[in-house]
C-alpha cells in the first residue's frame, strides 16, 4: 500500500503527462514480445523455428549441390566425405542438399497442416461447446466418427477423394484428419469456461455472443490449445513422412524430411546416418516448436510476470 | 438513504418462481424437482435498498440471477417501468441491461484473468457503444476507477494482482459504467475482510446518494443487511416470508423465523441477557412438492392448518407484510 501511495504522489507531482508516460511504460513491459525476450527457452526456440525457416526459404542459396542428382557412384558416401558434408544416399543424392530442400516440405506441411486443423477444430469446438445441445450432440457425434478411423486411414481416404500428390492436397489431408482432436481439447476447456462467473458478468452487460465466444471463452482456452498444437506439428511431420512412404503424398525424388526418413530405414544397418541426419532435423525442429509453444502460453497467461 | 416510496414501484416482481430440474441417477428414473424459488413476490421503489436476507440455500442468489435472467424462470414475471423484462428482445433487452446490472459475490472469479482492469471497465462501454473513441473511452474508465477508489497505476494489472477490496471496487465500476438505475448486488462483500466489507459498503452507500441508485441488496449477514437496506424481505425455503421497513424488522419481528433469525445476532454487551430461540431440527429440502408452511416442522406455535395450506404474504398494515396464519393486525 505505501509503494502504491508514493507512485500516486510523484504521478500528481509531475502531472498528467507522466501519468500516461507511466502507463506506456507499463505496457511496453507487459507486451508479449519484450515478455518473450526474458523467457530464455522460448528464445532458444524462437531461434531454432527462424533457423528452419531460414533455410526452408533459402534453400535455394545454400544448398551446395541440386538435390534431386543423382549419381550411383557415388552412393552411400559417409559423412565428411569431400563434396558431401552430410554423406550420400542409396543412390548418391546429396544429403545435406535434400535435407534443406526437404525442410521446405515438411516445415509448411506442419505448419499449415496445423494450422487448418487449428482453425476448423477450434470453430467447431468453441461452437459444441458454447450452444451445448443437439448442436453439439450434432458436431460431436461427427468427430468421434472421425476419430473411429486410425489417422493414416482417415488421410488415405481423404487423399483418395483429393486427388494424389501435390503439396496443397498433403496439407488438407493431414489438416483435416486433425480437426476432430483440436475440437475435442476446446470444446472441453469452453464447457468449464462458458459457465465461470466471468462469462456470468459478461451476459450481464448484454454482450453479443460472438464477442462473448472471442473474447472471453477462446483467450481463455489458450493455454491447453498452445501445447496441444505444438505437438500437433511434430505429428505434422511425421504423417507427411507415413504419407509420403505409401506413396500418397509427395512424390519421390522432391525431399521431404519425413522420406529421406522413410529411405534411410531401408538401410540402417549399413548406412544409419541417412535416418539419423533427418531424424535429428525432426527432432530439433520438434524440439524448437515446443520451447516456442511454452513459452507463447505463459507469455498470454497474465499470471507469469517473469 | 432516502426512502421514497411513493409512487409506482420501478421494478415488479410477481409470482416468481424457479425449479431446477434434478436428474435421477437411476437410468429411466424420473427427474426430481428442486423448488428454489416458489411465487415471489415483491416491488422495488426508487431510490430504495431492498435487503433480501436468508440462510444458504434459501434462494437469495437464485433470485438475483433469475431477474438478470442468468437463469430462466419457470414461471411468474419481473416488471420494469412496467414492462416484462421476459418477454423483452433485440434493442429493448439491451436497452434494459443497461439498467439494470449485477455485481457478483466473488470478485475474483467475476473477472476474466486476461483481461487487466481498464479492458474490463471499458467493455460495457464498447458493447453499448457508449463512448467509442479510444482516447475517450480510457479516460471515461479513469473517471470510474477514481470514483470506486483505484487510480491510473491500477489500469493495466489484471486481476490477480489486485486484493479483494479491489476486485469489488473493479466490479463495481463494470456495473457503474453503463449508468444503471438498479443494482443487483449477490452478497457483494461477503468474499470480502470485515475491515474492507466496511469500506465497500461505505463505498455502495456513497455510489447511491451521488447516483441516485436503486439497489437489491442480498445478504446472508444481518449486521450488512441492516446496515444499508431501507426495507428488508426475509426469505426461507425459496419463500419471503416477512418483508418490512428495515427498523421495523428489528424492533418488531413477527414471523417465528424471523424472531429465531434475529435472536441469533449476538448481544452486544456480555452482561445483556439475550433469549435465543433455536429452531427445531434441519431446514427441510427443497427437493418435491410443498405441503403446508415450509416452517411447519420447526415452528414453536404450529397448528394442524400449517401442515395443510402454504400461508400467504399478506400485509398486516404499514407496509409490513407476513406469511403466517396466526399473525393478524
Amino acid at each position: 500500500m505505501e509503494k502504491n501511495a508514493k507512485v500516486v504522489n510523484t504521478a500528481d507531482a509531475l502531472g498528467a503527462a507522466s501519468n500516461e508516460e507511466l502507463l506506456k511504460r507499463e505496457r511496453r513491459a507487459n507486451s508479449a514480445w519484450s515478455k518473450l525476450k526474458r523467457n530464455k527457452t522460448a528464445m532458444v526456440g524462437l531461434i531454432i523455428v527462424c533457423f528452419m525457416i531460414f533455410i526452408a526459404v533459402f534453400a535455394p542459396l545454400l544448398a551446395p549441390c541440386d538435390p534431386t542428382a543423382m549419381s550411383p557412384v557415388d552412393a552411400f558416401q559417409k559423412p565428411g566425405a569431400p563434396g558431401h558434408l552430410l554423406g550420400t544416399d542409396n543412390i548418391g543424392r546429396d544429403l545435406l542438399s535434400r535435407i534443406i530442400y526437404g525442410a521446405r516440405v515438411s516445415l509448411l506441411v506442419a505448419f499449415c497442416g496445423t494450422i487448418v486443423a487449428g482453425i476448423i477444430g477450434v470453430l467447431l469446438g468453441l461452437i459444441a461447446g458454447y450452444f451445448g445441445g443437439i448442436v453439439d450432440s450434432i458436431i460431436m457425434r461427427v468427430m468421434d466418427g472421425m476419430l473411429a478411423f486410425p489417422f493414416i486411414l482417415l488421410a488415405i481416404i481423404l487423399m483418395t477423394v483429393l486427388g494424389n500428390g501435390g503439396i496443397m492436397n498433403v496439407i488438407i489431408a493431414i489438416g483435416i484428419g486433425n480437426v476432430p482432436s483440436f475440437a475435442r481439447v476446446v470444446r472441453g476447456e469452453v464447457h468449464i469456461i462458458k459457465n465461470e462467473e466471468y462469462c456470468n458478468a459478461a451476459r450481464v452487460i448484454g454482450v453479443s455472443k460472438a464477442r462473448m465466444l472471442f473474447t472471453h471463452v477462446l483467450p481463455n482456452t489458450i493455454s491447453p490449445l498452445i501445447v496441444y498444437a505444438t505437438l500437433g506439428i511434430a505429428g505434422a511431420i511425421i504423417s507427411e513422412a507415413a504419407l509420403s512412404f505409401l506413396g500418397l503424398g509427395i512424390s519421390e525424388p522432391t525431399a521431404s524430411w519425413g522420406s529421406i526418413l522413410q529411405t534411410g530405414k531401408n538401410w540402417m544397418n549399413n548406412s544409419p546416418y541417412i535416418a539419423t541426419c533427418s531424424g535429428i532435423f525432426i527432432l530439433v525442429t520438434v524440439l524448437g516448436f515446443n520451447l516456442l509453444g511454452d513459452g507463447i502460453r505463459d507469455v498470454l497467461d497474465p499470471k507469469m510476470k517473469k | 438513504m432516502n426512502n421514497t416510496q411513493s409512487g409506482q414501484p420501478l421494478m415488479r416482481i410477481r409470482h416468481l418462481t424457479k425449479e431446477f430440474k434434478i436428474k435421477s441417477k437411476k437410468l429411466g428414473g424420473k427427474p426430481q424437482i428442486l423448488h428454489a424459488l416458489n411465487d415471489v413476490s415483491l416491488d422495488v421503489y426508487e431510490g430504495e435498498t431492498l435487503g433480501i436476507i436468508g440462510e444458504s440455500g434459501c434462494g437469495k442468489s437464485t433470485l438475483g440471477r433469475t431477474i438478470m435472467q442468468l437463469h430462466k424462470a419457470t414461471s411468474g414475471s419481473v416488471e420494469y417501468k412496467g414492462r416484462n423484462t421476459f418477454e423483452m428482445k433485440g434493442a429493448e433487452l439491451k436497452a434494459l441491461k443497461k439498467d439494470i446490472q449485477m455485481v457478483f459475490q466473488d470478485p475474483y472469479s467475476s473477472l476474466d484473468p486476461r483481461n487487466t482492469c481498464e479492458a474490463i471497465i471499458s467493455e460495457p462501454l464498447k458493447v453499448h457503444k457508449i463512448v467509442t473513441d479510444p482516447k475517450k473511452r480510457q479516460e471515461r474508465v479513469l473517471l470510474l476507477m477514481r470514483e470506486v477508489g483505484l487510480d491510473i497505476q491500477h489500469m493495466n494489472r489484471y486481476p490477480h494482482e489486485f486484493s479483494g477490496g479491489q476486485r469489488q471496487r473493479i466490479n463495481v465500476a463494470r456495473a457503474l459504467a453503463l449508468n444503471p438505475k438498479v443494482i443487483v448486488c449477490d452478497e457483494p462483500v461477503s468474499a470480502l475482510d470485515v475491515s474492507i466489507q466496511a469500506q465497500v459498503l461505505n463505498l455502495f452507500n456513497r455510489l447511491q446518494r451521488e447516483y441516485h441508485l436503486t439497489y437489491v441488496f442480498i445478504s446472508h449477514d444481518l449486521g450488512v443487511i441492516k446496515h444499508v437496506s431501507d426495507r428488508i424481505a426475509i426469505m426461507y425455503l425459496g419463500r419471503v416470508v416477512e418483508l418490512c421497513e428495515a427498523s421495523q424488522i428489528y424492533e418488531n419481528p413477527l414471523h417465528p423465523y424471523t424472531k429465531a433469525l434475529l435472536s441469533a445476532i449476538p448481544p452486544e454487551s456480555p452482561f445483556e441477557k439475550k433469549e435465543r430461540i433455536v429452531l427445531k431440527g434441519e431446514i427441510p429440502s427443497p427437493i418435491g412438492d410443498q405441503i403446508g408452511c415450509p416452517l411447519a416442522g420447526r415452528c414453536p406455535n404450529c397448528k394442524e392448518r400449517c401442515t395443510k395450506e402454504i400461508p400467504e404474504l399478506k400485509d398486516i398494515g404499514d407496509g409490513h407484510q407476513v406469511a403466517c396464519f396466526y399473525i393478524t393486525k
